[in-house]
């Protein structure tokens, strides 16, 4: 018989399609995990994942996948302690070389689904393509209209006062 | 627009985001636009920059207080753009310390002034400096004289307050003499504050019913804890009188927790008291003790007292002695009356010998100590040459010694002035030679004890000469055909030809300019080439500054050793390998050198 972790679950994307997966691998998300225990057992029913669609879903799952056997997060971390570090390990890295869309429509699964290690990979990535740039090289990089009146430009400028010339 | 943009995002999102930006980065980014500007007003974020860029505070106790409390109630981003500020304006006024020696010893006042706002900062630049650096030997140089400055400055204020009677804590009173030789990134008092913390939450952890002990078995609880940790005592006896037995963050923070009795009584005491155990240092003679009061109503054994709180400290439940720098073990009262009446103390004395002491006595004992350690180090170096490694600097020890006696006195004025008039000539000569930009304790702290004295018109002098000095541009000594016959440069590095030293050269003239005196005192004239060779304004590896003929140099053309290295910052940018010279950083003086 297979041990808990290897039993089956369903999951139905917010398109409708069912994918099958591993127990283990699908409590990788809390959103799951709790489900189940809510449930007592994963059940024949397919357990709707109502804000994400297939395509994104596999893609965390395939995280999932890579990442089972990782040990569960500590809870202690304040979150000033925490590892302030942007450092992404190689796998997530390519993992992550998406296009923009699919890399917001990760991070925006990640959280729905409470995969708290997924989540931060993700800020990561997008805060690494913050670092380094102007403000104008940000808007371009992510699309950002700058909707400031001069004035709010004005008052930004005198409050970033000690970043200049840096 | 497809769905998934950046700008989708929820707020929560794109806080997660900017939680792992530099603090640069958040500002770029809230540069952008107002949804992004306003995620990067959240206080956390600032909360956070500040803990992670700053470890000292000028208001310690304040940041604490912000730190415990909600964030919403503190204007982070605020505080971290003043500090920032601070900052910067400091590190601008360090380069122009840099570029010229006009007004450098103004230039370090105004930034040391500042306070442990800059600690953080000259900390960087004194131990991050990259080796290549074109000016890194100047930029720790200076860095550190600055430093130096802000933490005797604290020193001397906290001195300033004991002698004055107010209060201040054992431990800071002892750590002031730490703050003239730290070196390293700890053992700074409220580094040293902070470690007594964490071993008095070690003891309480170590003991969940700590709290309900009786005194006596606290006390006896706390030499245990920091016996076993070997935080006090010393392990190698032959080191009694070791120069870094007297610095109490030396004892908690160096591998080797070494220290002197009066140390480690400190360090008990002041652990002691932070788990409600009223232990002061002792009275007793050559070997200080702890010793534990009761509180006034009840014995140190837990008990009600039935005299109702007439406190005498004769008996055995009232008064304990504790020595942890040999045991963990309460010290019987019989055995150190035994003794005193070895020593020859007459009964009517064992009660002040046995009492407690003020932390004024304490910080006297210990400059006593210092000044005996330092003769110590200095007989061995005489005798076996070099400096000991791992040993604090022997002048700033010196110098927190002859401060501490010029501040610290006895409520007897007149006896007070004749000490500090005893102390005036070597403080200032020792002022002179080695943290000549101390000049304005000289004038802030020196001048009120001698105002109307006799030493008053000496003292304005010297001042108003070396402000001067600071003051007024170097004149320049170009080169010329005037100067062709001189052989050697501005940083070129050398040993003596006739005494064992070896120095590197700060200035020249075309022949010897000293007194008459002094060229008749050091046979001038006998020299081959006599007086009207060039000589040379050169420091020793001893720190002294010398004057010496060109015959008697011998250049050397191998790296310099590591000390030479630290004194060179002080006149040169680096060593450069290609010259086999300094780089000189006094052009300003001597502009084609």
């Amino acid at each position: 018989m297979a041990t808990e972790g290897e039993q089956k679950v369903k999951l139905s994307s917010s398109d409708n399609v069912i994918i099958e997966t591993e127990r283990k691998i699908a409590e990788r998300s809390m959103l799951i995990k709790n489900m189940i225990e809510d449930l007592g057992s994963p059940g024949d029913e397919p357990i709707p994942i109502m804000n994400v669609s297939e395509n994104v879903l596999k893609k965390v799952l395939e995280w999932c996948s890579h990442h089972k056997n990782d040990p569960a997060p500590t809870q202690d971390d304040d979150a000033d302690s925490r590892k302030k570090t942007t450092d992404i390990e190689e796998w997530d890295q390519k993992f992550m070389q998406v296009d923009q869309e699919m890399l917001f429509e990760i991070i925006l699964a990640a959280n729905y689904m409470d995969i708290k290690a997924l989540l931060d990979v993700g800020c990561k990535t997008v805060a690494n393509m913050i670092k380094g740039k102007s403000p104008e090289e940000i808007r371009k990089t992510f699309n950002i209209q700058n909707d400031f009146t001069p004035e709010e430009e004005d008052q930004i400028r005198r409050e970033n006062e000690w970043a200049e010339d840096r | 627009m497809d769905k998934s943009s950046f700008r989708n995002l929820p707020d929560e999102l794109l806080e997660a985001i900017v939680y792992y930006l530099p603090p640069d980065a958040t500002l770029a980014f809230g540069s952008t636009c107002r949804a992004c500007n306003k995620i990067t007003y959240e206080p956390l974020v600032w909360r956070r920059h500040c803990r992670h860029r700053w470890h000292y505070w000028q208001d310690k106790d304040d940041i604490d207080e912000r730190l415990h409390a909600p964030p919403v109630q503190t204007k982070w981003r605020q505080i971290y753009n003043e500090r920032a500020m601070v900052d910067k304006q400091a590190l601008a006024n360090f380069e122009a310390l840099l570029g010229t020696q006009q007004y450098r010893i103004q230039r370090i006042e105004e930034i040391s002034n500042v306070g442990y706002g800059i600690k953080d900062l000259f900390l960087a630049l004194r131990d991050d400096t990259p080796d290549d650096a074109e000016d890194v030997l100047a930029r720790r140089y200076y860095a550190n004289a600055v430093l130096g400055q802000l933490h005797r400055g604290t020193a001397l204020e906290k001195w300033a307050r004991v002698q004055k009677r107010q209060m201040v804590a054992l431990e800071e009173v002892l750590g002031a003499y730490d703050l003239f030789v730290l070196t390293g990134k700890r053992g700074d008092l409220s580094d040293v504050e902070k470690e007594l913390d964490r071993l008095a939450a070690g003891i309480r952890a170590r003991d969940p019913d700590f709290d309900a002990l009786s005194i006596r078995v606290k006390a006896i609880r706390v030499a245990k804890y920091l016996r076993s940790e070997q935080l006090v005592g010393n392990p190698n006896e032959h080191d009694y009188h070791a120069l870094r037995n007297n610095f109490i963050s030396i004892a908690l923070f160096d591998s080797v927790h070494s220290s002197l009795p009066l140390q480690s009584v400190a360090i008990y005491c002041a652990v002691a008291r932070r788990l409600g155990v009223n232990a002061k240092p002792s009275n007793y003679p050559y070997h200080v003790h702890a010793v534990i009061e009761a509180p006034g109503d009840v014995t140190l054994d837990g008990k009600e007292r039935e005299d109702g709180g007439e406190s005498t400290h004769e008996s055995a439940d009232e008064l304990m002695h504790m020595d942890p720098w040999r045991t963990s073990d309460e010290v019987p009262r019989d055995s150190l009356t035994r003794r005193l009446v070895q020593m020859g103390v007459q009964p009517p004395q064992h009660a002040y010998h046995l009492g407690s002491t003020s932390n004024l006595e304490v910080a006297l004992r210990t400059g006593r100590n210092i000044m005996n350690s330092v003769q110590e180090v200095r007989q061995n170096q005489q005798a076996i040459g070099g400096r000991p490694s791992g040993q604090p600097d022997v002048d700033a020890a010196w110098y927190s010694m002859l401060w501490s006696m010029m501040i610290l006195g006895d409520s007897n004025p007149n006896q007070t002035l004749h000490r500090r008039r005893q102390v005036l000539p070597y403080l200032i000569e020792h002022y002179q030679t080695h943290f000549p930009e101390d000049l304005c304790f000289i004038e802030h702290t020196l001048v009120p004890m001698f105002d109307s004295e006799r030493e008053l018109h000496v003292l304005m002098h010297l001042i108003t000469a070396a402000r001067k000095a600071d003051q007024n541009k170097k004149a320049p000594s170009p080169r010329s055909t005037a100067t062709s016959h001189l052989r050697y440069k501005v940083g070129q590095y050398f040993h003596h030809k006739r005494y064992p030293y070896e120095g590197f050269v700060i200035g020249w003239d075309v022949k010897c300019s000293a007194e008459d005196r002094w060229i008749q005192q050091m046979r001038v004239d006998d020299l081959p080439r006599g007086r009207n060779q060039p000589f040379y304004h050169i420091v020793a590896d001893d720190k002294s500054v010398r004057y010496v003929a060109e015959e008697n140099i011998n250049i050397l053309e191998h790296k310099p050793t590591a000390p030479l290295m630290d004194l060179a910052g002080r006149y040169f940018n680096r060593w450069d390998d290609d010259l086999k010279a300094f780089v000189s950083n006094i052009r300003d003086e001597y502009p084609d050198d």
